[in-house]
């Protein structure tokens, strides 16, 4: 065998080994390329995401900080100037006057009584003192008190008491999403009975909210919250984004039910 | 049996495992088509060589007019070709549309060309083979190029890739040994029946990865 011979034989053996190398270091270079343009999508996605949080939730807290002034004003301006008006009222003796001045101050007399009382109702809707002093709970069976209240609308609430949300602020949202969700049941929905249930389960507590109005489907909240005028939906949304939790509507003929998924930290 | 027969039967048991994976998956990607296409006619084609080759000594003699079983080689490798550029072209390998139609045109010219004035048909030609891993490695880089540019990033490895690294590395290791055959099977046949055996290992290696495809997409 010709030593040429030899050499055809060996270089036939490294290209082969070269070969064989070259593909394996092209492949682990397209590997790591490509795990590493993928963590720098994700890493991208995730600051995308984090500043897309942070600006829901100055809005939030800028929103909850205005109906906190709203709240208050109403109470310490508004309310005192008809506390006082009332008190000015009080010292008109009705036997001094004829029948129709008495008629007329029992009726101003009334209505200031009624005004009192609501700008206290929309003072105390406004302001989450309740939810910081008895915790959510609390705050939400007062709600749904105070809505069943004079009217004929029926309200139940069976919530769950053993579990806590990992921040008062969570709580605020939990409260202003439910109070949002029966607001538009009452007002759109036309309901009369309204019932609310939750429960901690797997780390997270589900809310569900039934009633017998007219219910929203899923689709429909989807193509609601997008519109210009449906600010209270865009509101429930942002909220859930910023708790991280789920909104499910189930429309079914005579009895509808919005599901609120909302993760905890810790569960008693 | 041993060591050797399992791999030189191995181009036929290799088909099998991508077919029984296909037939128990189903995969129902269009790109998916002609790769299960050349698994069957490579299947058909390798029963025949290996058959012919078991028996190299007591063959009919219309199969020693023929040459035995390198004709058979032959047409795999100009099947091969023709299916796969089909695949890249289903799994839309960036290329102008010109060449895309082109291309098989000019190849098939070339193949015509080469057995009328260049190899018979009749033996082994390297130059085919050589072709053959040309075209499909230069395919199967511009699909890598065209991944590693694109926009969006996956961690996961999906059929089309699976097959289209199966066959880099394929063509990539047999490429010299391709290239080298003709000479090698005329002066150094010991060593031409031995580096076979490494191609042998690449086709197993090339079967197992379309099996994989098969199966569905990796995590990488």
């Amino acid at each position: 065998m010709h030593l040429l011979d030899v050499n055809i034989t060996i270089l036939v053996s490294i290209f082969i080994a070269v070969m064989f190398l070259l593909i394996i270091s092209f492949l682990l270079t397209f590997i790591f390329n490509q795990r590493r343009k993928f963590r720098y999508k994700q890493d991208i996605q995730h600051l995308h995401e984090q500043q897309q949080n942070q600006l829901i939730e100055a809005a939030v807290r800028s929103e909850e900080m205005e109906r906190h002034r709203i709240s208050e004003e109403l109470h310490d301006e508004v309310g005192a100037l008809l506390s006082a008006t009332k008190l000015y009222m009080g010292h008109i003796v009705p036997d001094d006057l004829d029948e129709k001045s008495k008629g007329l101050l029992f009726k101003t007399l009334e209505l200031l009584d009624d005004s009192i009382i609501r700008v206290r109702s929309i003072s105390h809707n406004l302001h989450s003192a309740i939810l910081k002093e008895l915790g959510l709970n609390e705050a939400i069976r007062s709600f749904f008190q105070k809505i069943g209240q004079g009217t004929s609308l029926a309200t139940t609430a069976n919530l769950d008491n053993n579990y806590e949300t990992d921040s008062p602020e969570n709580e605020i949202s939990i409260y202003r999403i439910i109070q949002e969700l029966c607001n538009n049941i009452i007002k759109h929905g036309k309901a009369t009975i309204l019932q609310i249930d939750s429960i901690a389960q797997n780390n997270e507590v589900v809310f569900t909210i039934r009633h017998n109005g007219n219910g929203l489907s899923q689709e429909a909240f989807e193509r609601l919250r997008f519109q210009s005028d449906g600010l209270g939906l865009k509101n429930i949304q942002n909220r859930i984004i910023l708790l991280k939790g789920k909104i499910q509507f189930d429309s079914l003929p005579d009895n509808h039910a919005v599901v609120l998924k909302i993760p905890l930290i810790k569960t008693i | 049996m041993n060591y050797s027969v399992i791999l030189k039967w191995s181009e036929v048991w290799a088909v099998i495992i991508p077919i029984l994976i296909y037939l128990y998956k189903k995969p129902n990607e269009k790109y998916i088509k002609p790769v299960i296409w050349y698994l069957v006619i490579a299947l058909i084609l390798n029963i025949i060589c290996d058959i012919i080759g078991e028996n190299y000594y007591n063959e009919p003699k219309f199969i020693v007019a023929i040459n035995y079983n390198l004709p058979f080689y032959n047409l795999h490798s100009i099947i091969r070709l023709f299916l796969f550029i089909n695949f890249f072209h289903f799994i839309n390998v960036p290329a102008n549309k010109f060449i895309k139609k082109i291309l098989p045109i000019v190849i098939a010219a070339l193949v015509v060309f080469n057995f009328l004035f260049l190899d018979s048909f009749k033996n082994f030609s390297s130059k085919i083979f050589t072709i053959e891993s040309i075209v499909l490695i230069v395919y199967c880089i511009i699909y890598f190029l065209a991944i590693l540019g694109a926009d969006d990033a996956s961690n996961n490895f999906n059929s089309s890739l699976i097959i289209v690294t199966g066959l880099a590395v394929y063509e990539s290791v047999c490429f010299p040994i391709f290239l080298f055959y003709d000479l090698l099977s005329k002066k150094f046949q010991d060593y031409a029946i031995d580096i076979w055996d490494v191609h042998n290992i690449m086709y197993i290696i090339l079967c197992l990865f379309i099996a994989r495809a098969f199966y569905g997409r990796i995590k990488i």
